[in-house]
């Protein structure tokens, strides 16, 4: 029994060195961690890039959480398996102080940089070396739900006519959110919920409520928020914030992967969300929705930040094909052909600098996309610069839901720096 | 007169007593039903919004009334999805086979590890023991990242060796044979010995068929660790090829757009096929270890 | 029973497995706490105690733990006496009991989450009949933890409720007989004669439904993130934190090593308090050396 057991073992073995040995292959496929939200358009991208180049770019998609989880054990380990990245870009510092990704910066010449906003260059460049690229932005823009809103008697235009430079407040937002309800939910058993933002409880979305207000993200060091948080624009932000949710305009409980769900089935009336949400709407048959650019706060007109920068593209670091690896990024994202392609097939803002002119000067593009060109070229606030994001979100994002579940905001404030400083100290010796 | 007077206590007593017999019976089945209705109302609810579609489940959540928990309109179509488009079958099929290998392995290397420390003196049987005890209170995420780094040197990442070996030996399954081996009358096994049975034979004639239910408890226990794996199987088995349920569920929920009806229908789903399994296999429970050894 | 080489034997494919998944893994690991910058250095355990998050997440792990194991084990003891009697229809409970452990954790989370929803979740909605304001559940610091409580404990009763079962099945009628023919009343033989018999059973159910308690962060991981303030950050999720997170294994290390102490430090107690004999006869053994040490 025990010689069977060995030998069974041995088997195990052997069948996993033939395994690995077959693996091997001639012709040249790349690997891309990727997210399962986009699979249907990146298999679309990859096979044009496979018709064209011969090369083959084999997706495996991860949710967001995974993805993270993905990246920190297998590139972390050194796996060879992996050629190309998608990264969040305010993880390009950390994976690149860590070895984690290839320096991209002899495959991007200073024309292709030139096509790409400098802002993302900066943002995806660590100790003067280029990691990443980025693919598309995320810019944000505020919807509404027509029907519900003209049911309460609101007037319309209002909204409709807001611009960039005649830009509705976000307490004439909550004024209309607060009446709309009292006429469609007075006793609030329907449920309905007058405003909201897509990513609740996210430092991405959040943020710029104090950002707006001339707030900052985290200090110049990037590892401390002592001066940041307890300042006027933050506390008047999360107050302000608290008292949404208090009033019962703002929802409470509800998760940011839910908060569409509500969107789509008439139960909200504004949702801050990113630009690409028509091609959802279209999906979920939701047809009676207008948009405007994000609200300021009064006094506060020339102030508006909008959050902006989303995913990039970065070559692992353990590649065996870092050159094709490479050559695949730098098609992606820094080509007119394939930024066309995939902005018609996701409807996402594009970065690309010749795209997004031909997008701005056509009569055509939808005004939410009109909307987030703009916000991105005027209002667009870069995230933290710090080496420690994670560290960084995980503390904001609790300060933003222990705002919303009421807690006291002076409190919030105090924990949060001390927490911040606490988690940072390891990158201070 | 006397007698039927008595007769007529005892029949009362008796009345009394049978009352009293089905009142406790009735009780009994009172509770019982109050417990599962408390255990399976959850799982009713996602049944039930497995049938309806995103935008209903929403609509109707308030105020509460009879579409609060029933759908409107029942559609299969999530069901359809998750069956045809998402590949449920092959994911079960693959889940299935991983743990149908494990079980036999993990069963045996574990239970003749408990069956020495049930039957022998040795030295260092009690460091040993602790050994097996600490091993299984080591959590699975602190051993991640090295694991993963040598699977890959072996070359294990994405076959199916990465999902079946490492979870064979469990110090938790060990540490369960040994607290019912113990149970076993010593003097079944020293009158076997005598009798001039090997210590296989002892093994596979006495120990096995008498801990019968601790061979399903633990055989239950590999198959809901197995089926409900979520870290490991997304880190070494990501081809669809071997790819499990949970991950093909995972698959289902997206960064933003979460399918919500399709995540119920996968859900109800994944757990209907171990409960198919366990129904046929609770009856062992009725019948005793020692039972069977008593009256043998 | 002695013999020279059959235990090791029987032990070595359960240690060797053991050493090289989960020992070797493990080692490499929590080597990490005791390096700071390449050199050997109790840094990292300075820096982790020094922390308020540290202390905060200490004190939520014990709360829930003391909580969550005694009423887990109460519950599931209930619930197996309840099923495990041959009345009719005990076998269909008996599976319906055991039908959310078959639920896979993320399934579950997500369920009780959407259940326990402030905004239109179904438990309010229901409170709202009765004029009861919204409950902020795992929005409330105060609430969140015993949501997490009340969650698992539905996942885990009609799991550990199977071995219960198990053992209670394994005490010989002829017992409970005798006990009847004595006139004990029902909760009394439960009292001083099957509990007592199930010493073992009870045993292993406390040190592994400690362990798999003391281990949990899934819930925390997936709705509460640790919050509302830290009300719900249990150890093992900060721990998860630092390493999937923050790159930071040095403090994951350190943090699972204080963890894997309390573990071993509250099983030991458990191990004695239960009067297991291996772990009598260790302190017998070690009085009787301690005395010959004191007479030497």
């Amino acid at each position: 029994m025990k010689k069977l057991l060995s030998l069974a073992l041995v088997v195990m073995m052997l069948f996993g060195a033939v395994s690995f040995a077959s693996a091997e292959k001639e012709e040249v496929t790349l690997v891309i961690i990727s997210q399962a939200a986009w699979n249907d358009q990146m298999t679309e991208m990859v096979d044009l890039y496979y018709q064209e180049t011969g090369v083959r770019v084999v997706l495996e998609n991860y949710s967001f959480n995974d993805m993270l989880n993905t990246i920190e054990v297998k590139i972390g380990t050194g796996s060879e398996d992996y050629d190309i990245l998608m990264v969040d870009i305010p993880l390009v510092s950390s994976y690149a102080r860590r070895g984690m990704l290839a320096d991209l910066t002899p495959y991007f010449t200073e024309e292709d940089l030139a096509m790409l906003p400098s802002a993302a260059v900066t943002a995806s460049t660590y100790e003067g070396k280029l990691y990443a690229s980025p693919i598309c932005n995320s810019s944000q823009v505020m919807y509404f739900n027509t029907m519900l809103l003209e049911q309460a008697g609101v007037d319309l235009s209002e909204l409709q006519n807001a611009t960039a430079d005649n830009r509705v407040t976000w307490e004439r937002v909550a004024e209309i959110a607060e009446n709309a309800l009292q006429v469609l939910d007075p006793d609030h058993s329907l449920g309905i919920i007058g405003m909201d933002f897509q990513q609740v409880d996210r430092v991405y979305q959040m943020n710029q409520l104090p950002n707006s207000l001339g707030g900052l993200q985290v200090d110049e060091t990037g590892f401390s928020l002592d001066g940041v948080l307890n300042t006027d624009a933050w506390k008047t932000a999360l107050t302000w914030y608290q008292d949404m949710v208090k009033k019962g305009i703002c929802s409470r409980g509800i998760t940011a992967s839910e908060l569409p769900n509500y969107f789509y089935s008439d139960k909200l009336l504004f949702m801050i969300a990113t630009n690409e949400m028509p091609a959802n709407f279209v999906k979920k048959e939701m047809d009676h929705w207008d948009c405007m650019p994000s609200p300021c706060f009064e006094g506060y007109e020339d102030k508006v930040a909008t959050p902006t920068g989303s995913w990039h593209l970065g070559v692992s670091a353990y590649s065996k094909h870092e050159d094709e690896a490479a050559a695949f990024v730098k098609w992606m994202t820094c080509t007119e052909e394939a930024t066309e392609k995939f902005y018609e097939l996701r409807g996402m803002l594009p970065v690309y600098a010749t795209l997004l002119e031909k997008l701005a000067a056509d009569e055509n593009t939808p005004k939410n996309m009109k909307i987030a060109i703009s916000e991105s070229q005027n209002t667009a606030y870069p995230r933290a610069l710090t080496p420690a994001f994670n560290e960084y979100s995980s503390v904001i994002n609790a300060v933003w839901s222990d705002t919303r579940n009421g807690e006291d905001v002076d409190e919030t404030i105090e924990w949060a720096i001390e927490e911040f400083e606490a988690q940072t100290l390891k990158y201070k010796n | 007169m006397k007698t039927a007077n008595l007769s007529a206590s005892a029949a009362r007593l008796h009345r009394k007593a049978m009352r009293k017999k089905y009142l406790v019976r009735a009780l009994h089945y009172f509770v019982m039903l109050l417990v599962a209705l408390i255990t399976m109302f959850p799982l009713l609810w996602s049944f039930f919004a497995s049938m309806r579609s995103d935008v209903e489940l929403y609509k109707y959540a308030l105020p509460f009334s009879w579409h609060t928990i029933f759908p409107v309109e029942y559609t299969f179509e999530s069901y359809r999805v998750v069956l045809t488009e998402l590949g449920f079958p092959r994911a079960a099929f693959n889940t299935l086979l991983v743990i149908a290998i494990q079980i036999p392995f993990a069963c045996l290397i574990n239970s003749i590890a408990a069956f020495a420390f049930t039957t022998f003196d040795f030295k260092g049987k009690n460091a040993l023991f602790a050994f097996f005890v600490v091993s299984f209170m080591i959590p699975g995420e602190a051993v991640t990242m090295p694991l993963y780094q040598m699977v890959n040197k072996f070359g294990w990442v994405d076959t199916r060796w990465a999902l079946i070996v490492p979870g064979i030996a469990s110090g938790l399954q060990l540490f369960l044979f040994r607290q019912f081996f113990a149970d076993v009358p010593s003097a079944l096994i020293e009158s076997a010995r005598i009798d001039g049975a090997s210590w296989t034979q002892v093994f596979f004639k006495i120990m096995v068929p008498m801990c019968v239910p601790i061979y399903i408890t633990a055989a239950l226990m590999i198959f809901m660790g197995e089926w409900n794996s979520y870290m490991w199987p997304l880190l070494v088995a990501r081809r669809e090829k071997i790819r499990t349920v949970q991950i093909m569920l995972a698959v289902v929920k997206m960064e933003h757009i979460t399918l919500w009806s399709c995540m119920y229908a996968g859900a109800v789903l994944s757990v209907l096929i171990p409960v198919a399994l366990f129904l046929p296999l609770q009856k062992y429970y009725v019948e005793g270890i020692t039972a069977g050894a008593v009256k043998g | 029973m002695k013999n020279k080489c059959a235990p090791y034997l029987l032990l070595l494919p359960a240690f060797l497995l053991i050493c090289i998944f989960k020992i070797y893994p493990v080692a490499t690991t929590l080597q990490q706490a005791f390096i700071v910058d390449g050199h050997l250095s109790l840094g990292n355990y300075q820096r982790v105690f020094a922390e308020k998050t540290f202390w905060k997440c200490l004190e939520v792990t014990l709360k829930f733990n003391i909580v969550t194991v005694p009423l887990q084990i109460v519950i599931s003891f209930l619930m197996a006496l309840l099923v495990s009697n041959n009345i009719k229809g005990a076998g269909i409970f008996r599976t319906i009991y055991y039908i959310p452990f078959a639920v896979s954790i993320t399934v579950a989370v997500m369920v009780w989450s959407l259940m326990f929803q402030y905004n239109g979740g179904i438990i309010n909605s229901f409170l709202s009949i009765f004029g009861i304001p919204a409950q902020g559940f795992f929005n409330d610091k105060k609430q969140a933890l015993w949501c997490i409580v009340v969650l698992c404990s539905w996942k885990g009763c009609g799991y550990w409720m199977m071995f219960l079962m198990a053992g209670i099945k394994n005490i010989d009628s002829s017992v409970y007989e005798a006990a009847k023919i004595d006139g004990a009343s029902y909760p009394r033989t439960v009292w001083s004669i099957v509990i007592p018999l199930m010493k073992r059973v009870f045993l292993f159910v406390c040190v592994a439904n400690t362990s798999s308690n003391m281990l949990l962060f899934a819930p925390m991981q997936l709705v509460t993130e640790g919050g509302p303030r830290n009300s719900t950050n249990v150890l093992m999720y900060e721990a998860y934190k630092s390493a999937f997170r923050y790159a930071d294994m040095a403090r994951c290390a350190a943090i699972v090593s204080v963890l894997l102490l309390i573990l071993v430090a509250i099983s030991l107690v458990q191990f004695f308090a239960l009067g297991d004999h291996d772990a009598r006869d260790a302190k017998k053994a070690a009085k009787k050396a301690a005395r010959r040490g004191v007479i030497a």
